[in-house]
């Protein structure tokens, strides 16, 4: 039997042993470990210990000596066949310094993926200690719903290599799961679901029903609108760092529910520096005033052009006023852009469906080339809340202040994955010192933006 | 890191990874849920 034998002088005891086993090729390979794991894992395969997964970032990666689907024999002397990956786990522990394995190696080495790093945005929320799925527990990276990802690996079709953003000091990469793994969960589970609801059309009906209403609650009758889809299952968005030019400033977008404060922020902006802030000039289809100048108060356009352009998608939003349409469109956000100034944009969206109208204000922006910052402002918690609108002047009673809380939590939870920045405001003056200082932040560091804004500008 | 992973283990200790009402739950669909969502083989880290 043919034997490759590393390295070249082994002792002739490990030789002695090794030529013991039948099979045609051992190999032995030796490689130094300190406390921290080598960043391998071991499944068990019937009696034998394999390796199962190479791990970005540690000692048994660089050294290269070991590899997916090798079966490990011996550590350091000691026989491994048989025993359960919890005792080499155990036996590992323990080891410092030189490490010798006894191995077969694996026979058909699959093709490797190409080494690029992937950077994504997380648009859900992951524990792996509560997923009973995770091949490895130890190796599982949790994170939250806007982390972001560097996916160093996707040998495995359904568990990615990753670090997290924020926690570079980490040396192994952790256990994410894949894209499509995701998705193939996420299906599962609305389809269990779904599935659940006929059988329990029985006795329990009226208490857990309401429950699940409330937890898939379907914003101001959303569903119905083919636009909306909330049911589509939010996984990862490839992002690239992009450093907005002097020359061209991505507009900045104000959503949130009525009433919390935006238009102060927004308002504050434009008078500390005229300059430098602007609002777009809005489309109105109503006629011209003898003091007003087209193109400076209003683009004024005929009612039936307006519809058009709507139906175009040419505007961002539009609404009705006293039978008249008024509108922002693309275009005129475009020119505050080229003007060199901050577009402020402060949604709100107006149908009669409020959610429909929103994910399509969202949806358009996007999609544009436009590259908007957006900011959700959110109402604090009652009591800030009111002492905030008593600030601004209003003295709203409690079941309208609940309303606007209960929308905010609407709007996040549908709409949270458009959100680039949160400011909680319960102080104007601080909110407006944040929103300013998330501003200049864009001015000087890159920022995490959608892949497609930028490879589709650039091919 | 050493500390999650501290943290995992002894979280691992006390828990395990059995977990019978969940194995009725999903094993009791079998057919319908495909092999994709069937626990893999445990790995461990060395």
């Amino acid at each position: 039997a043919a034997r490759e034998v590393l390295p070249p002088n082994p002792d002739d005891e490990l030789l002695e042993r090794a030529s013991q086993y039948t099979e045609d090729t051992v190999k032995i390979v030796r490689i130094d470990k300190s406390q921290e794991a080598l960043g391998a894992t071991v499944r068990n395969d019937g009696d034998a210990v394999v390796i199962a997964r190479i791990v970005k970032g540690g000692a048994a990666e660089k050294s290269g000596l070991l590899h997916e689907g090798d079966e490990v024999l011996e550590i350091n002397g000691k026989e491994v066949r048989g025993k359960s990956v919890n005792e080499v786990c155990d036996m590992m522990a323990e080891a410092v310094g030189t490490i010798t394995f006894l191995l077969i190696p694996c026979q058909d080495r699959r093709q490797k993926g190409l080494d690029g790093v992937v950077h994504v945005r997380a648009h859900f929320d992951y524990d792996p200690l509560d997923d009973m799925y995770i091949p490895c527990r130890e190796l599982g990276l949790s994170f939250q719903k806007g982390d972001i990802l560097h996916i160093v690996n996707q040998d495995d079709p359904n568990w990615w290599q990753s670090f997290r953003e924020g926690e570079e000091d980490q040396s192994l990469a952790g256990l994410v799961p894949s894209r499509s793994f995701q998705q193939q969960r996420e299906a599962m589970k609305q389809t269990l679901e779904d599935d659940k609801e006929p059988k329990k059309k029985g006795k329990l009906l009226c208490a857990k029903k309401n429950k699940k209403k409330k937890k898939k609650k379907v914003l101001y009758n959303a569903a119905q609108n083919e636009d909306y889809d909330l049911e589509e299952i939010l996984t990862y968005e490839e992002v690239v760092l992009f450093q907005q030019p002097g020359d061209s400033r991505r507009p900045v977008v104000l959503i949130g529910p009525p009433n919390v404060g935006r238009h102060e922020l927004r308002q504050r902006l434009m008078e500390s520096d005229p300059e430098k802030y602007t609002a777009a000039v809005p489309h109105t289809s109503r006629s011209r005033k003898d003091q007003e100048v087209d193109g400076k108060d209003y683009h004024f356009i005929p009612r039936g052009q307006f519809e058009q352009d709507i139906l175009m998608g040419k505007f961002v939003e539009h609404g009705e006023y006293e039978k008249n349409i008024y509108g922002t469109s693309l275009e005129a956000i475009r020119r505050v852009i080229n003007s060199n100034k901050v577009c402020v944009l402060n949604l709100h969206p107006q149908d009669d469906q409020p959610a429909v109208a929103l994910i399509r204000a969202l949806k358009i922006l996007k999609s544009s080339d436009l590259k908007p910052f957006i900011v959700f402002v959110a109402p604090p918690g009652l009591e800030k809340l009111r002492q905030l609108r008593n600030k601004m002047g209003d003295h709203p009673k409690d079941e309208e202040l609940r309303e606007t809380i209960e929308k905010a939590r609407d709007i996040e939870l549908n709409f949270g994955h458009y959100f680039d920045y949160v400011i909680v405001n319960g102080d104007l003056d601080r909110a407006y010192n944040e929103l300013l200082r998330e501003i200049g932040r864009l001015e000087t560091e890159a920022m995490w933006v959608p892949a497609s804004w930028v490879s589709s500008a650039s091919s | 890191l050493l500390v999650l992973l501290l943290l995992m283990k002894s979280k691992r200790a006390t828990r395990g990874t059995y977990s019978p009402s969940r194995q009725e739950m999903t094993g009791s669909r079998g057919v319908e849920m495909g092999g994709m969502l069937k626990p893999p083989p445990e790995e461990r880290l060395i």
